[in-house]
């Protein structure tokens, strides 16, 4: 084990692992595995940034390589006033987590070549994305899913229903698959005084199969225009789960900037009934990432229904045809050219694609008031969500 | 103790000090000191924290109080930005405190607190009570680490904002987001609303202290009760000084009686007058030429006799002229406030900035108590001679709008933009575009700015722009050719396009089901540019704006925010757009410099039709590649009115001194001045206001003969823009007027010559102009090295005493006048006499001043 050169001061004893095949629990008595981290004062001399004061120690417990599956904790970091360091790290095969003290958050490292090392942060790690606000001193439940077979890990913070944030493409096992899974929690030796306290760890084994599941609940994605559907109130009894587009920054060139707030996890779309996008931008890797779109490929393929609403921000104008949400769309969706056309008759194309079915509603055209357009709308809607 | 024998001796200690005594009870997480004025509760263990004060019945929990010690987390090194670094701010919680009762007895309770603070330095602190309402501190810090502020401040809820009055003003509350009201030093700030009151004094400080009277209630903090009401400021925001040393002695004043704190404030301020005249405020920052305007204050008779007094009402203009309002002998009894007021008409001739004083003077004897005055202008338009900033559509609100009004009043702002107020800035329906038919309406974009409140009512609307009026404010409408998106699905044959088709957004925060995401407009038409100004023509006579300010332009190739425009140069295909029916812009607009002038001229002349006075202020480049690329545009843009420079915030990378930006600033403000228009520039985004950077930042562009657009929050500091924007307001003709030029650059080592060292900043800000005969040379000093990076780690300026400067007649001439302006709590001109060769020498420079030279021709008299 990797010699331990930050102080590590564990303030509450901690039991042996208790393993089963499809679960690995950590139980801490007296309320957790509590550990504060200080500055080991040793110099590090650090390739072409100079020296630093500081250095990482961890604790260490070997578990079970699972290919996919829940990491679930609570977790509480109360930093010292005036820290301003990378404080606790938590690392599962190749997930890499810690927490800023500073920033107040919990982020991933996903890693990166040092040349794409962003100017300003050099003695931050390569490619670190915030996961969520970490308020300091107070209770957080985490949970992290993994597919490594998928190359994906989603993080979820509090709130269970969606991710805080989705990393795709990370390597989820990395040296884990050679060495055999363990989970580390330590400090960056950068801290002066950081308290963890982590309890209620839990490694549990997911199916990766969700065939013969009961499809529940509907996904609706909302963009610019979606206000002439209100696809939500039409819904309402369903309580679909909601996705808006968001503005990214400010646009002064010829290119629009925008992603939507915050995305479902792999199971809201793998459990869906029903997908609305109602003029729902979908640029490839840009507006939603690819794998996303994937997700939603892959449920219509299991079962699930897709309705797509027309509109200036949708179809052959949403980029659509990009993407692989082209290759399960009805003949003729994309047809058109990408600037307003005029006028069309309302249709609705359909299309069966594996288990489940796809639904195009083409007809909503510039120019149209959104409450008088909605009254047209009702008997199509109807049809649409029937 | 428990809590019975505790109520026990608290009821005893006010007994006892019904005989004049202060008695102290030790608990176990509370010392307690009672008085005849109050019972105040201190937490040993936080350093003496005060957490309570009691008055009577009434208990009154106050929080921050303690020492705040503010570091910087920045290294000492320039960083190429002026962006304000991370700043931790901790509330001195000493480590290994010790407390102490120093003293203890019938006249007097002092305890001593002390320890070591974060960095390793070493804190003091010995709170002192007696049988007077002021609790009394002694401070002694020292620290190790470079410390961004330490201040001091008192909070309470307990005030009830309704009946809240401001002492020694007497002056209602008036709570503005993010907004306060300064004192000098020495002075003091309380507050009362008869069941409980609080406040601070400050016996000793300089101009560079802040002692600040600060209310916080935005929507959010109004919920929760008032914020913070008092704050001392004991080392300035952003000292950075690696190591340094405090002491200094300050008091919390705890007693609801108003009487007794004004008696023993004047006790403790040596400064404080018999008779006092409390802070001195204009009815409007600009008046017309002819106009009216007034000033309001408070006598205050400190002492135990009835006094007469002699209150004389005087203007001050152009370098010093004085022009008598009004003379009046009043009896004041004694202890008694008088609100007192006096109005005046605009004498002949006198333009620019106006000082105006009122002085007090024992009756009796003739001798001057006390005097105070403020700055005002009389100018046709509120550009001209005030500062010029902006308050959010969301931000008055509920009622504030008076308040707010106030708050850009107290600032010296003339003329205000009124941003993303409308549901949509071009709507031909004429539904909800610049003159909304509802009453009610969400503001387009509000949120993009901050605006806390994006639901706008008409009558608020309309009732700020008034309260802007009534207190000398021109309002301008802002105004973008960013539409609310759904006017773009209602009518897409007039927006832009991306390459891919979709409609072009600029700022898509989408929220709920009211999407207001801004798509890009393209009225590249004459008939389309003057629909769009009978729109604006509509929402004039609906609201009475003076002006707009377009953050927008109408070259149909250039970015709609024209901060880009540089990068648009670099590559002109970003930009291209495409319309509705696919066509380029390019192809469709092949001389865009003629069509953006025409629509532009349309626009201007429809407006000036029915609104013939309405500025209009434009943002966009003013350097010689727009003069080069888009003549014609240029110059249209730029004529008469006031023009935006973002662009020259880059200090980043390209003007990254004060040299290098104060040269490009001055020339792009001579060649908006030479089209008759004023210049202005963004208040410096990063850069923090408070910081000597800003302050200095600020001088440069003011010397190089522009404005600092700045929000009225502004005014929480010390520093700016209570000095240096009140010191070119009331010497507005030398720092804007359009007649001045630069002197040309080989010329002025020639003209004048600064016996500086070579360390101060004024080679840049030579003009010069020709008035009646007589030939101006003004000359503009900043206070630091010209090549110093303008970054937040700027020092304090070291005062020049005696600073001499030589301005050279041209042949024929002699100098017949030479000035020295300075800034201070009046903004002086002092006449500088001429020595044996000419050269005159101005006592002291702090932060920035100018020399005004006047020459005439030999033989004629003056």
């Amino acid at each position: 084990m990797k010699s331990l050169v930050a102080v590590i001061v564990v303030l509450a004893s901690v039991t042996a692992p208790a393993f089963t095949p499809t679960e690995w629990t950590r139980v801490v008595p007296n309320g957790g595995l509590r550990a504060t981290f200080l500055t080991n004062g040793l110099e590090q001399v650090l390739s072409g940034r100079g020296k630093r004061k500081g250095g990482d120690g961890y604790t260490a417990s070997n578990v079970p390589l699972y290919e996919r599956g829940r990491l679930d904790f609570d977790a509480k970091i109360e930093p010292p006033e005036n820290n301003r360091a990378m404080s606790h790290f938590m690392t599962l095969y190749g997930i890499r987590m810690f927490w800023h003290d500073a920033c107040r958050d919990w982020r991933v490292i996903i890693p990166a070549p040092n040349a794409h090392r962003e100017s300003g942060f050099a003695d931050e790690p390569v490619r670190h994305y915030r996961i969520a606000t970490f308020s300091p001193g107070e209770w957080h439940h985490c949970r992290v899913f993994f597919d490594a077979e998928n190359d994906r890990v989603e993080f979820f913070l509090d709130d269970m229903t969606d991710p805080a944030y989705i990393a795709g493409g990370v390597s989820v096992w990395d040296q884990a698959e050679y060495e055999g899974g363990m989970l580390k929690i330590g400090g960056m030796g950068l801290s002066r005084g950081s308290t963890g306290t982590f309890a209620n760890i839990k490694l549990t084994r997911e199916n990766a199969s969700v065939a013969g599941r009961k499809r529940t609940g509907t996904v609706v994605f909302e963009g610019l225009a979606s206000d002439y559907y209100r696809v939500c109130d039409v819904l309402a009894a369903e309580s679909p789960r909601r996705y808006l587009l968001d503005g990214t920054r400010y646009c002064y060139w010829s290119k629009n900037c925008y992603k939507y707030g915050k995305l479902p996890g792999h199971e809201t779309l793998a459990g869906a009934r029903r997908i609305v996008l109602a003029d729902a931008p979908f640029q490839f890797d840009d507006v939603l990432p690819g794998f996303v779109i994937g997700d939603i490929v892959s449920a219509v393929e299991d079962g699930a229904v897709l309705v797509v609403l027309d509109g200036p921000f949708a179809l052959d104008k949403g980029g659509y045809g990009d993407t692989a949400i082209a290759r399960i769309l009805p003949d003729g969706a994309l047809r058109g050219t990408a600037f307003p056309e005029p006028a069309t008759r309302p249709e609705i194309l359909e299309r069966k694609v594996g288990k489940g079915t796809v639904k195009v509603f083409r007809g909503l055209k510039f120019g149209a008031d959104p409450a008088d357009f909605r009254t047209r709308f009702a008997p199509w809607a109807a049809k649409l969500f029937k | 103790m428990n809590k019975a024998a505790m109520a026990i001796a608290v009821a005893a200690s006010f007994a006892a000090v019904g005989a004049g005594a202060v008695e102290l009870v030790r608990g176990d997480s509370s010392w307690s000191v009672a008085n005849k004025h109050y019972k105040a509760d201190f937490n040993p263990a936080k350093a003496g924290a005060l957490i309570r004060l009691t008055y009577g019945k009434t208990v009154a929990n106050v929080y921050g109080t303690s020492l705040s010690v503010g570091y910087d987390g920045q290294p000492r090194k320039f960083t190429g930005r002026g962006h304000s670094p991370p700043q931790t701010v901790s509330q001195l919680a000493l480590a290994n405190t010790t407390a102490e009762i120093v003293e203890e007895s019938m006249e007097r309770v002092s305890m001593k607190f002390s320890g070591f603070l974060p960095d390793g330095g070493f804190a003091s602190i010995t709170i002192a009570c007696d049988d007077s309402p002021l609790i009394r501190y002694d401070v002694g810090l020292s620290w190790k680490k470079a410390v961004d502020n330490v201040q001091f401040s008192i909070q309470s809820a307990s005030v009830k904002a309704e009946d809240a009055v401001f002492y020694p003003e007497s002056r209602k509350f008036t709570a503005v987001w993010m907004n306060g009201e300064r004192s000098r030093l020495p002075g003091w700030k309380y507050v009362s609303d008869g069941r409980c009151g609080f406040g601070l004094l400050m016996p000793d400080g300089t101009d560079w202290d802040m002692f600040n009277s600060v209310s916080r209630t935005s929507s959010k903090e109004a919920r929760k009760g008032w914020g913070e009401l008092c704050a001392i400021q004991l080392v300035r925001s952003c000292h950075y000084e690696a190591s340094g040393s405090l002491k200094t002695s300050f008091a919390v004043v705890a007693t609801k009686d108003v009487k007794a704190a004004f008696a023993a404030a004047a006790r403790v301020l040596e400064s404080a007058p018999d008779v006092q005249l409390c802070d001195i405020v204009p009815d409007k920052v600009f008046t017309k030429r002819g106009g009216s305007n007034g000033i309001t204050t408070t006598l205050v008779n400190n002492s135990s006799e009835r006094r007469m007094v002699r209150v004389k009402v005087e203007l001050a203009s152009g370098l010093d002229d004085v022009h008598p309002v009004s003379e009046e002998t009043l009896t004041l009894a004694s202890g008694e406030m008088r609100v007192y007021r006096k109005s005046w008409t605009v004498p002949k001739g006198v333009a620019w900035g106006v000082a105006s004083r009122v002085k007090v003077y024992d009756a009796n004897t003739g001798a001057l108590l006390d005097e105070r005055s403020d700055i005002t202008n009389v100018a046709d338009r509120g550009i001209t001679a005030s500062g010029v900033g902006l308050v959010n559509a969301g931000w008055p609100h509920k009622g504030q709008s008076a308040a707010w009004a106030d708050a850009l009043r107290r600032t010296y702002i003339g003329a205000t933009e009124f941003y993303l107020w409308a549901p949509s800035t071009w709507d031909p329906s004429r539904k909800e575009g610049l003159a909304p038919q509802a009453d009610e309406w969400t503001a387009f974009c509000a949120e993009k700015y901050g605006g806390d409140n994006s639901r706008l009512a008409k009558k608020e609307v309309k009732g700020f722009v008034d309260a802007c009026h009534e207190r000398g404010i021109h309002v301008y409408s802002w105004t973008t050719g960013l539409v609310n998106y759904q006017q773009a699905l209602a009518h897409p044959e007039k927006f832009k396009y991306c390459r891919n088709g979709q409609l072009q957004i600029y700022s898509s925060k989408v929220y709920g089901q009211d999407r207001y995401a801004g798509a890009k407009l393209a009225p590249y038409t004459v008939a389309d540019a003057v629909d769009w100004a009978e729109q604006m023509c509509d929402s004039i006579d609906m609201f009475g704006w003076d002006g707009c300010r377009w953050d927008w332009g109408w070259l149909p190739s250039a970015p709609n925010d024209p901060l880009f425009l540089a990068e648009m140069h670099l590559d002109p295909s970003a930009f291209e757009w495409f319309d509705w029916k696919g066509r380029s812009s390019t192809e469709l607009f092949p001389d865009p410099d003629t069509t953006g002038t025409e629509c532009f001229k349309a626009w201007r002349a429809t407006v000036a039709k029915r609104h013939p006075g309405f500025v209009y202020s434009s943002n966009g480049s003013a350097a010689e590649d727009a003069f080069r690329l888009t003549p014609k545009y240029a110059n249209e843009s730029m004529r008469d009115g006031l023009h935006l420079v973002e662009y020259l915030l880059d200090i980043m990378k390209k003007y990254p001194t004060y040299s290098a930006w104060g040269k490009v600033l001055a020339e792009a403000a001579m060649r908006i001045r030479a089209r008759g228009s004023q210049t202005e520039v963004g208040a410096m985004r990063g850069l923090n206001e408070g910081t000597f950077g800003a302050d200095l930042a600020r001088a440069t562009c003011h010397a190089s003969g522009a404005k600092w657009w700045c929000g009225p929050s502004d005014c929480r500091y010390w520093g700016n823009p209570h000095r240096t924007l009140p010191f070119a307001m009331r010497f507005s003709e030398y720092f804007w007027g359009l007649d001045f030029r630069l002197v040309p650059e080989a010329e002025r080592d020639m003209r004048v010559s600064l016996r500086d060292g070579g360390r101060l900043f004024w080679r840049q800000f030579v003009y010069e102009r020709v008035k009646d005969g007589v030939r101006e040379l003004v000359v503009h000093v900043v206070n630091t090295k010209p090549d110093a990076y303008i970054t937040v780690f700027q020092p304090k300026p070291k005062p020049v005493v005696n600073l001499v400067a030589k301005a050279t007649p041209e042949k024929g001439e002699r100098l017949v006048e030479a000035w020295g302006l300075v800034p201070g709590n009046e903004p002086k001109a002092l006449r500088l006499m001429p020595s044996s060769d000419g050269s005159v020498a101005l006592p002291r420079l702090e932060e920035t001043a100018s020399f005004v030279f006047r020459f005439a021709k030999r033989g004629i008299e003056r």
